[in-house]
């Protein structure tokens, strides 16, 4: 083996070079990760907190929930039983009603939502009473879309299509 | 500079002898007293030899001496005091003028003491620059036969003497020495397993303290999966309740939304219509779900179409509000004007 020998610059160089690159091993094999996996372990504690308070919140309050849950989808019925009432509804503020049908059904898993179309006829200061009395409970149906047109003028009439969307949950 | 000097003096080469010095003190020109000891390497080596472990140093017994004289107030600053160290082996005869020792010299115990220290006074009075002795001090180990001694010294000397017994606390090796002539090899040697020593007890000491660092790491890392362990088993107990009461909640959102969203377009319609002057006749009504709001109408004017529209901006349920069509038409001998106006609502 040919021995070597460092004048004293380059010792001072192969020093640095040596502490340098042990420095780097030690910081990116062993600091850094060290350091991520405790700030990670740090993270995933602090989530898991605040998952059980959250949990702990909602257990809390499960009752309130249920009631608000209840208020709204209590008065839940089939389809068939919303566009009946619907009608009578219609009919009580002297609105003709034609054409009641249901339109498209989306399924989500934790209620379906139905589309429907109905055709009305009456003075507009009615039709709005009928769709004010529409979009409260215990009927609760979203009005998406309308178009009415004037078809007489004394008094007043319009004549048009609404379009209407119900949530009935699924249990 | 004192090595240059003692250099300069000695016939020896450097690397036949050994020195130490010490600085005892200034003089008001610049000038340096310094007490400069040199010793032939050979010897000093052969002393190494004849010891089993090798000493931490080799200290020359004046500067000792003159340590300790100065330590225990037996000099005195304004006077020249005679020193006599009387030892059973070894003694040593010291002139110290002031603080500075002029003058020094050993002799082996076995030679007379009175002989000697005559010799010693003589050479000492044949310096022209020194001073008169003023007092003499003798210090002896209680091994020495003082009776004897001490008729040979009154004797000798005219001058009141003060004798002290060295209780083997005259030359102790708490003194501050500087003189070391003991080899730089050995020295270096000396240090070197000094540092190894140092250096193995630190890097020992760090590895400790690294080693405890990483348990302790180790330690909080395993706490940390045991916690979370727990509350992941915590979270799981209450999985099914939430789950449930989330399915709940979620329902009931999309319940209120649709609650809010009929509200806001029958809102939108009883808006409109509050808002429509007397001289407009209203004849088609159109809104999509995307928010576009249409109406077609007649108007007796056509400012009578633009104030709506203004009107309409305003009242903020309405944005982008613009007459998409306006034309004018006659009907019987009255001229309207056809109007339709775009607009979103929200």
């Amino acid at each position: 083996m040919i021995p070597v020998i460092f004048s004293k610059r380059e010792k001072y160089i192969f020093i640095i070079t040596v502490v340098f690159i042990a420095s780097a091993f030690l910081y990116n094999f062993i600091f850094e990760p060290s350091v991520k996996k405790w700030l990670a372990l740090d993270s995933e504690i602090e989530a898991k907190k605040a998952e059980i308070e959250n949990n702990a919140g909602l257990i809390t309050r499960k009752d309130s929930i249920r009631r608000e849950y209840d208020r709204y989808a209590g008065p839940d019925k089939n389809i068939s039983a919303v566009l009946s009432d619907m009608e009578s509804s219609a009919h009580s503020f002297g609105i003709k009603t034609s054409n009641i049908k249901p339109g498209k059904e989306a399924e989500n898993g934790l209620y379906k939502e139905y589309g429907i179309e109905l055709q009305i006829e009456g003075e507009m200061p009615d039709i709005i009473k009928f769709l004010s009395e529409v979009v409260k409970l215990p009927t609760l149906a979203a009005l998406k879309r309308f178009d009415f047109k004037l078809i007489s003028q004394n008094p007043p009439i319009f004549k048009g299509t609404v379009i209407l969307s119900k949530i009935i949950t699924t249990p | 500079m004192a090595e240059l000097y003692a250099l300069r003096q000695s016939p020896c080469t450097k690397e036949e002898i050994i020195m130490g010095f010490r600085n005892i003190g200034s003089f008001k020109k610049g000038f340096s007293f310094v007490m400069l000891a040199i010793v032939k390497r050979q010897q000093a080596e052969e002393m190494i030899r004849h010891r089993a472990v090798i000493p931490g140093s080799i200290r020359l017994e004046t500067e000792l001496l003159y340590s300790n004289l100065l330590k225990k107030s037996l000099i005195e600053k304004d006077r020249t005091v005679l020193v006599m160290y009387i030892q059973e082996s070894h003694s040593e005869i010291m002139v110290i003028d002031g603080i500075r020792p002029v003058f020094s010299r050993g002799f082996n115990g076995r030679e007379t003491p009175a002989d000697e220290i005559n010799r010693s006074l003589i050479a000492y009075g044949s310096g022209k620059n020194n001073k008169k002795i003023e007092k003499t001090v003798i210090v002896h180990s209680p091994d020495v036969d003082m009776g004897k001694v001490r008729s040979g010294f009154e004797m000798l000397s005219s001058m009141p003497l003060d004798f002290y017994e060295d209780k083997g606390d005259t030359i102790d090796s708490g003194a501050h020495l500087e003189i070391n002539l003991l080899p730089r090899e050995y020295i270096d040697k000396r240090a070197n397993k000094e540092s190894m020593k140092q250096a193995f007890v630190t890097y020992s000491l760090l590895f400790i303290a690294m080693t405890m660092l990483t348990s302790l790491f180790i330690f909080e890392l395993n706490e940390k999966n045991k916690t979370i362990l727990m509350f992941s088993k915590e979270a799981e107990k209450a999985e099914k309740d939430i789950t449930r009461i989330d399915n709940i909640l979620k329902k009931t959102k999309a319940l209120k939304y649709m609650e809010e969203e009929g509200m806001r377009v029958t809102g939108i319609l009883k808006e409109y219509l509050r808002l429509v002057p007397q001289d407009v006749l209203m004849e088609e009504l159109n809104y999509e779900d995307n928010g576009v709001f249409y109406c077609n109408g007649v108007s007796r004017d056509i400012t009578g179409i633009f104030n709506f529209v203004k009107v309409l901006e305003r009242s903020g349920y309405f944005k982008k509000v613009e007459i998409k069509y306006a034309a004018k038409k006659q009907i019987g001998n009255r001229e309207y004007t056809d109007f339709s106006i775009g607009c979103f609502a929200h």
